[in-house]
């Protein structure tokens, strides 16, 4: 599986929706299931996936999926 | 019942433990009892020696234990810790003992003073929070045990700033039990009165006599009646237990 693969599946499970309204453009706070206990539960989920530990700052800005795939580049996970 | 029929009876033998400011006081009390219960440990302090002579002391025991020798005020090396942690496997319990008392009359704190006791006993909890919550989310929930003080409730003379420190970390507490309860995370706080450690030595005599006088049991508390306290907020018997403060005090009233 791929890492846009994990990252989808990840989204998926986590924020409870399906895979088909993840997009880049997906917003945090744009819908209901994506609020601040399901943030959480992303964040566990995403850095169990990539084996990462992400910065309290990263954690913030991650405001979007597609600044969720820019923060982990910086982990070194590839898109 | 036996004491192994007790501890046996909490059913946290192969769980995992995270203590701050393990190695001495209140901590290495922390480190006995949940060896005792079968408990694999992360032992965290600045102190690396007595870490390791407890760490060897602990051989005898059936259980893994880690050490990490940094100073919690420092927010990289804690975050180094707990990617340590994630990359052995997660933990179930988070104990934030570490500590520091200062006791100064109003008009000679300084703002060093204040920073230096707030930077451990309340943002590097709230740090360790943040960590560890995630570590626990991953493996289906947790139990977070902070130590705060009776000063932070009641306050003293002279312990302003120790007391006002303490004092956010039940406030801490009260919320992070609202915050992540739908993550089955448990977070309480114990409230230790005057318990018999190094950092009780620090006060003068005037402040013991004056605060024995007001404990209703009549004596000071052992390091050991805290870390019961942690293995019952640890275990099952307290699963319907969260947000909450338990003074450990043997009956003290200001």
């Amino acid at each position: 599986m791929n890492n846009n693969e994990k990252l989808l599946n990840v989204f998926s499970q986590s924020l409870a929706v399906s895979r088909e309204i993840i997009k880049d453009d997906l917003e945090y706070n744009s819908i209901t299931q994506w609020d601040s206990t399901a943030h959480m539960a992303l964040i566990a989920q995403l850095e169990a996936e990539f084996s990462i530990m992400l910065d309290i700052d990263d954690i913030i800005d991650m405001s979007s999926v597609g600044e969720c795939k820019k923060i982990l580049k910086k982990y070194h996970v590839k898109f | 019942m036996s004491n192994s029929e007790i501890l046996s009876s909490l059913k946290l033998a192969g769980k995992t433990a995270v203590i701050t400011g393990a190695s001495r006081g209140l901590g290495e009390a922390m480190v006995r009892a949940f060896a005792c219960a079968g408990v694999n440990l992360y032992l965290i302090a600045r102190n690396d020696e007595k870490l390791q002579y407890i760490k060897q002391e602990l051989s005898n025991y059936d259980i893994t234990v880690h050490c990490f020798a940094i100073d919690l005020t420092d927010e990289r090396a804690t975050k180094e810790v707990f990617t340590k942690i994630a990359a052995y496997g997660g933990i179930d319990i988070l104990i934030n003992n570490a500590g520091k008392m200062t006791a100064k009359p109003l008009a000679f704190i300084k703002k060093e003073d204040i920073l230096a006791q707030f930077e451990i006993n309340t943002f590097a909890v709230i740090r360790c929070c943040q960590f560890a919550s995630r570590l626990m989310i991953r493996n289906g929930g947790g139990s977070i045990i902070n130590i705060s003080s009776m000063l932070g409730e009641y306050g003293q003379q002279g312990q302003s700033v120790y007391s006002a420190s303490k004092a956010a970390v039940g406030g801490l507490t009260r919320s992070l039990a609202q915050e992540l309860a739908s993550h089955h995370i448990r977070v309480n706080a114990i409230a230790p009165g005057i318990i018999n450690t190094q950092l009780i030595s620090e006060l003068s005599d005037t402040e013991k006599n004056n605060t024995l006088n007001s404990i209703a049991l009549q004596h000071i508390g052992e390091a050991e009646d805290i870390a019961n306290s942690c293995l019952f907020l640890a275990s099952q018997w307290s699963s319907y237990i969260t947000g909450q403060i338990i003074g450990v005090d043997g009956g003290i009233h200001f």
